[in-house]
């Protein structure tokens, strides 16, 4: 089961919040990181979210498969921003030399600006999210959503269903082994979409005689005769939490409030050298 | 010694099915009993589970004719959920009817939704822990867990809900032998030495010739015996007809009686201690 979830047990200051908390953070970074249009507001965030994530779980901040694949993303989006994107105006010089690819575009600051922007944005909102799911067990963060009122049947069956994963999986590979022994052919991708009607049939009836199996057994734990059961968790919503909450808020109120009297801090439309990408150029 | 559980002609059949998958069931489980039921498929021992903790007809539908009595209680119209605490019911899968992401929380649910207070549930926790010898598996996911000790999970989970009668629908069939002996033993130290009532669906016939006190064997949805294992395996043709086994030692026994007429009066062995005991007594 921990192979199937980003969860890694831990003792840090994010793994003791209270699953609300951390909430409250992602959606503070996501206010943060939209509200500049920007490289620089983002770039601060994903910096600083990829510490939190460093602190919270070591290691696992650099190997996790989301970290490399936004840093990846990054790259993308300013290649195809910068070659492709008609907001490009002023072409980045390369030692002095613009930088076009025929048919398709020369590669402008503009749109380097633009991709940065993007980049960062959704790099950051992906690791404050690895940070909330690599910190919080799965039953915390469905104890959290029934908390914050979701109804208790739906965090249940929200827990439930990320159980099943693992076990339809490994249903899936015994299914597609059974039918390769008996001479399902898998040499061309025709052949491994005409598979998947084999696998797809055995799968959806063996899943739905579990789930018959389950609801009995759920009844028989009398499952739903009462709406609110003990809860085995404890509330922990402790200073901390209250503090980290208010510190987020404050920033982000700031934040607002700063957006709405100095405008977007965009710089876009004064870009004048590689430098402007994380300096506005000096007005003059 | 008062009934636990009480059938009184009872008859059931399936929505869309014509014939009845029970027809006339009477019996009764004492407190303390370990009972067996065995027959071959389509008997209805499964049925006869079912109906104890009100899956039938709730869940089925179906239309069930005569009373259940959960100690002198008529439990025909309660709710399975009501029912859940009376009646704790175990399944053939391990695995499907596990649901939770540790083996505490799962033990705790059937308690927490019953409203248990916090404290209860914790210290009847402990204590079924260490009833099904699975302590070391608390904090462990229940889906990790080898097929025996799933299903030990499964039974202590049913348990921390104090149930009046514990009912295992075929708890072994999906196991392998050691699996197997791991839940035997572990219901049997329940039935011993907690006194803990219980109805046992098997095909392990010769584990429950050991363990039950007393075997209930079903056909075509009626009880054709009913009495200690070693009345019932006496009745050998009619196990013979149905197509089921007897325990091997009976059935040597047996022909050891019928073919070589070397037995004598002596009633036949269950367990292979007492064939052992008889077979070096014969000359």
């Amino acid at each position: 089961m921990n192979n199937q979830t980003f969860y890694k047990p831990g003792d840090s200051i994010f793994h003791r919040c209270d699953s609300r908390t951390k909430l409250a953070i992602i959606v503070g970074v996501t206010l943060l990181s939209f509200l500049f249009f920007n490289p620089v507001v983002p770039a601060v965030l994903s910096i600083v979210v990829f510490i939190f994530n460093f602190i919270s779980t070591g290691r696992y901040a650099f190997t996790n498969s989301l970290t490399k694949l936004f840093i990846v993303t990054i790259f993308l989006l300013v290649l195809i921003h910068g070659f492709a994107n008609p907001i490009g105006k002023t072409p980045a010089l390369f030692f002095g030399h613009e930088f076009t690819i025929p048919f398709f575009g020369t590669f402008s600051l503009e749109g380097a600006y633009f991709g940065l922007t993007y980049g960062f944005r959704v790099t950051a909102i992906a690791l404050v999210s690895l940070l909330y799911i690599s910190t919080t067990h799965p039953t915390e963060i469905v104890k959290g959503f029934t908390k914050l009122g979701v109804p208790y049947n739906i965090g249940f069956m929200i827990l439930m269903s990320l159980q099943l994963i693992p076990i339809s999986s490994r249903e899936a590979q015994i299914i597609i082994s059974a039918q390769k022994a008996r001479g399902l052919v898998e040499r061309t991708i025709w052949d491994k979409i005409k598979g998947l009607v084999p696998l797809f049939v055995p799968l959806v009836v063996i899943s739905m005689e579990r789930m018959e199996t389950m609801a009995m057994a759920l009844e028989a734990r009398a499952f739903g005769s009462s709406s609110k059961p003990t809860p085995l968790y404890k509330v922990n919503f402790s200073a901390k939490d209250f503090v980290i909450v208010i510190f987020f808020l404050v920033i982000s109120v700031a934040a607002v409030v700063l957006r709405v009297k100095c405008g977007g801090l965009n710089w876009i439309g004064n870009m004048h050298g590689w430098s402007n990408l994380f300096l506005p150029a000096i007005r003059g | 010694m008062a009934a636990v559980l009480e059938f009184k002609n009872v008859n059931y059949t399936y929505p869309d099915r014509k014939e009845a998958a029970l027809k006339n069931i009477n019996f009764t489980v004492e407190k303390g009993e370990f009972v067996g039921i065995i027959g071959p498929n389509n008997a209805g021992k499964s049925t006869i589970c079912r109906t104890t903790n009100g899956l039938i007809p709730n869940s089925f539908g179906g239309e069930l004719k005569g009373s259940i009595f959960v100690n002198g209680e008529n439990i025909n119209d309660k709710k399975t959920a009501l029912l859940a605490q009376r009646v704790g019911m175990v399944f053939s899968d391990p695995e499907a009817q596990l649901s939770q992401m540790s083996v505490w929380e799962e033990i705790s649910f059937g308690a927490a939704n019953l409203c248990v207070p916090k404290q209860e549930i914790f210290s009847r926790l402990e204590n079924v822990l260490k009833l099904l010898k699975i302590e070391k598996l608390r904090d462990r996911s229940p889906f990790e867990l080898s097929g025996g000790e799933q299903q030990r999970v499964a039974i202590a989970s049913v348990l921390a809900m104090q149930p009046e009668i514990l009912v295992l629908d075929e708890p072994t069939s999906n196991l392998d032998p050691q699996g197997t002996e791991e839940v035997f033993a572990a219901v049997k130290d329940l039935n011993k030495k907690s006194n803990i009532t219980v109805v046992i669906v098997e095909h392990e016939i010769e584990l429950l010739a050991e363990y039950a006190d007393r075997i209930i064997f079903m056909n075509n949805g009626e009880i054709v015996l009913n009495g200690p294992p070693s009345e019932v395996f006496h009745s050998i043709d009619i196990f013979d007809q149905a197509g089921m086994n007897i325990p091997q030692v009976t059935e040597t026994a047996y022909i050891l009686d019928k073919t070589y007429k070397k037995w004598g009066n002596a009633p036949y062995p269950m367990t292979v201690d007492e064939a052992y005991e008889k077979f070096s007594a014969i000359k």
